[in-house]
């Protein structure tokens, strides 16, 4: 196969056995990879209905066909599986260098099944495959964990690991890989902890075979020579301020969410935005394998009580550790964000969660008894404390490891979660972007910016600007956007580099960058249809997934506040969400019923049945 | 405000170029005050900048999206960015 290396690696934790197997060059034309290939094998060998975090459960790694080739961005892999935080499928996205490593072994995909006696971690050495005692390593930070498997195996490898937070059950635990970047949503850490798999190390040195070399040298001069003439006078806005380049734009549009979505402006947001991160903590930036942008924040506190050194924050950790939480001290939010890194904790949910308290406790449902403090908004100290002991399982850090739906379900006041199938939201105020509010009750994984952004229509001006305030017709651009992004997770590259330079700038988004390159490496004549279809697929078989699961339109739903108390501030003030309305379009755009289950006629289509 | 607003020939507007855009920004910053004709519509305050074409700069105007024929007024909280991915 080219773009594909053509095999997956079974991994039995119970028997300890590993097998290789061929992947199915068909199955890898209809799902491509990444997610794709995550929700094939879910459907295939796991009950819906099965507890997340037993034996049953299975976890698959998987990159893309242009993962680890030189298509930019080529940097990305999805981590699939059911989730403890949501019960409903998970798919989780990450970069950095790991992915593409992974797949130099010579394998498209981990299956990971079972669960091992006591912990263990996964070596594979290209094509030689052991699972190795992890007795040593558990309790260990990420940073700690990888640093001690360089030392072990050799200091060129690639890491992904878990850290405490996933082994003692927090729902909402990361996979970190490369130190600082993390499979961050819905727990898909608690999951490998549940398996007692602590790490999985690459060491690889097969490079995916490109079909056709000349198409693809062509493809790669016109994107890069695109890239480059748009940007020869100045660099892109990603590098020069990462994604807390959000922050000025969100403020502006009034859906900066604060106190925990009571509000879509914060009046301290200037000292929480991209300049001021820059000016004072960012010492440099980093960039993912294949990547020409380089986003990443590379930071030093010096603060002394939030000293540190590392990655981020990005916008997401920024809003919901920041102006959701009503902090406007960077030191405090980049500290909160370095201690998620390393105990391995979901920086949206950790900061929604701790907003969420602030506002039992603003309300007298919860008190200094339960938390063992003041919990006030904008105190950074307490942000910090909270995370540690959330990461550690320690006190009041016991009930913020539940997620916010739970917190606020345990204390009596579950209206108080901002949550759609019992996930945080990521940083938009749906009220005031209201394609955005769609998009969180139908992501497959709960509330997400990632299976689906319309922000880029609504706020960030790709591939133009629409009215973020109508919600007449904004069902048909969601499910654009949810079926762009179905492809690109499949494929192994990142949205960010994506969404510009390979994607055509109307409304249709029909994805001919991305077609070029994978006609180019895999050899198969994709069309812009055929690649509908894929992402019809995918979005169609992991909703499947959801309905065995028992998830349906009462699943597709946002809080009370959002859908029924009007955003009081910003250009959207007085307006709520219209998600009702939104979502009887948007099943017909899907061909769903008025369930939300997909239509007989659909799946035979899609080959589904 | 300013003094020659009240006279009705210009008014005053704060500008925030973000990003890579500040490169093009008079004084050097971000975030500025800045004078201009009363009625100037979006595209000729554009102009001013220089900001080459290429980057297909957006503007919007408190919080909503300008198109090239609107006016700005008094007061206006002006912001511009190219259309960027990231969030
Ligand atoms: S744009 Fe950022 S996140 Fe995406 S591949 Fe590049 S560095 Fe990684």
């Amino acid at each position: 196969m080219h773009g594909w290396m053509g095999k997956v690696l079974r991994v039995d934790l119970t028997e300890g056995v590993l097998k290789e197997e061929r992947l199915d060059p068909d199955v890898a034309r209809k799902y491509l990879g990444g997610r794709g290939l995550g929700i094939y094998y879910l459907n295939k060998e796991v009950d819906p209905g099965c507890d997340p975090l037993g034996k049953e459960n299975l976890m698959v790694m998987a990159t893309g066909p242009l993962t680890g080739t030189k298509a930019p961005t080529g940097a990305r892999y999805m981590v699939t599986t059911k989730s403890p935080l949501t019960g409903a499928i998970t798919c989780s996205n990450s970069g950095g260098q790991f992915p593409a490593h992974l797949k130099r072994t010579g394998f498209d995909a981990l299956l990971i099944f079972g669960a091992a006696k006591k912990p263990v971690y996964l070596f594979i050495d290209n094509e030689t495959c052991e699972l190795r005692s992890a007795d040593h390593l558990w309790g260990k930070t990420t940073h700690e964990t990888t640093a001690q498997l360089l030392s072990e195996t050799h200091p060129k490898a690639k890491v992904a690991c878990i850290g405490p937070a996933a082994e003692k059950g927090v729902l909402y635990a990361t996979i970190m890989n490369d130190k600082d970047r993390a499979a961050g949503r819905s727990g898909v850490g608690t999951v490998m902890g549940a398996k007692r798999l602590k790490a999985i190390v690459v060491r690889g040195g097969q490079k995916p075979a490109i079909a056709d070399a000349d198409k693809f040298k062509d493809v790669q001069d016109r994107v890069m020579g695109q890239f480059r003439e748009t940007h020869k006078d100045t660099p892109p806005p990603l590098r020069v301020n990462g994604t807390a380049n959000t922050v000025a734009i969100a403020q502006a549009f009034g859906v900066l969410p604060t106190k925990n979505f009571q509000q879509g402006t914060f009046d301290k947001w200037e000292n929480i935005q991209a300049s001021t991160l820059r000016d004072t903590l960012v010492v440099g930036n980093k960039a993912c394998y294949s990547c020409p942008i380089g986003c990443g924040r590379l930071t030093k506190v010096t603060q002394p009580e939030f000293a540190g050194e590392g990655e981020g924050p990005e916008y997401e950790t920024i809003y919901s550790m920041g102006s959701n939480c009503a902090i406007d001290n960077l030191s405090a939010v980049t500290k909160a964000n370095y201690i998620c890194n390393e105990l391995g904790l979901d920086t949206i949910t950790m900061g929604s969660t701790v907003a969420c308290a602030m506002e039992l406790y603003e309300r007298g449902y919860i008190t200094r008894k339960e938390v063992g403090f003041p919990l006030k908004w904008g105190d950074g100290h307490a942000l910090v404390k909270l995370t540690k002991m959330t990461g550690e399982m320690k006190g009041f850090g016991r009930d913020l490891a539940l997620g916010s739906y739970r917190l606020a379900q345990k204390y009596g006041h579950p209206e108080l979660a901002m949550v759609s199938k019992k996930q945080e939201f990521a940083g938009y105020d749906p009220r005031a972007e209201q394609g955005m509010g769609l998009a969180y009750a139908t992501s497959p994984i709960g509330a997400s910016h990632m299976r689906g952004d319309p922000a880029y229509f609504e706020i960030l001006g790709i591939p133009t600007l629409l009215d973020p305030l109508e919600w007449k017709g904004r069902a048909k651009w969601v499910k654009v956007c949810q079926d762009l992004s179905a492809i690109i997770d499949a494929s192994g590259i990142c949205i960010f580099f994506t969404m510009r330079a390979l994607v055509e700038q109307k409304m249709e988004m029909r994805p001919f960058g991305i077609r070029d390159y994978l006609e180019a490496v895999t050899g198969f004549d994709y069309t812009i249809e055929e690649l509908a279809q894929v992402a019809e697929r995918i979005i169609n078989a992991e909703r499947l997934f959801l309905v065995r699961a028992g998830l349906n339109r009462k699943s597709d739903t946002l809080p009370h506040r959002l859908t029924h108390e009007p955003i009081p501030d910003g250009p959207g003030k007085g307006y709520v969400c219209h998600l009702e309305e939104m979502l009887d379009e948007y099943y017909k755009e899907q061909q769903w019923t008025v369930n939300g289950v997909p239509s007989d006629k659909k799946l035979k289509q899609l080959g589904l049945t | 405000m300013n003094a020659n607003s009240k006279t009705g020939e210009t008014i005053g507007v704060t500008v925030r170029l973000l990003a890579n855009l500040n490169t093009y920004s008079p004084i050097g910053k971000e975030c500025f005050k800045l004078t201009i004709a009363r009625q100037e519509t979006v595209a000729d305050f554009l102009d001013r900048f220089n900001i080459p074409s290429v980057l297909k700069p957006i503007v919007v105007i408190n919080g909503r999206p300008a198109k090239p024929m609107t006016r700005l007024s008094d007061g206006d909280s002006v912001l511009v960015y190219e259309p960027v991915t990231g969030g």
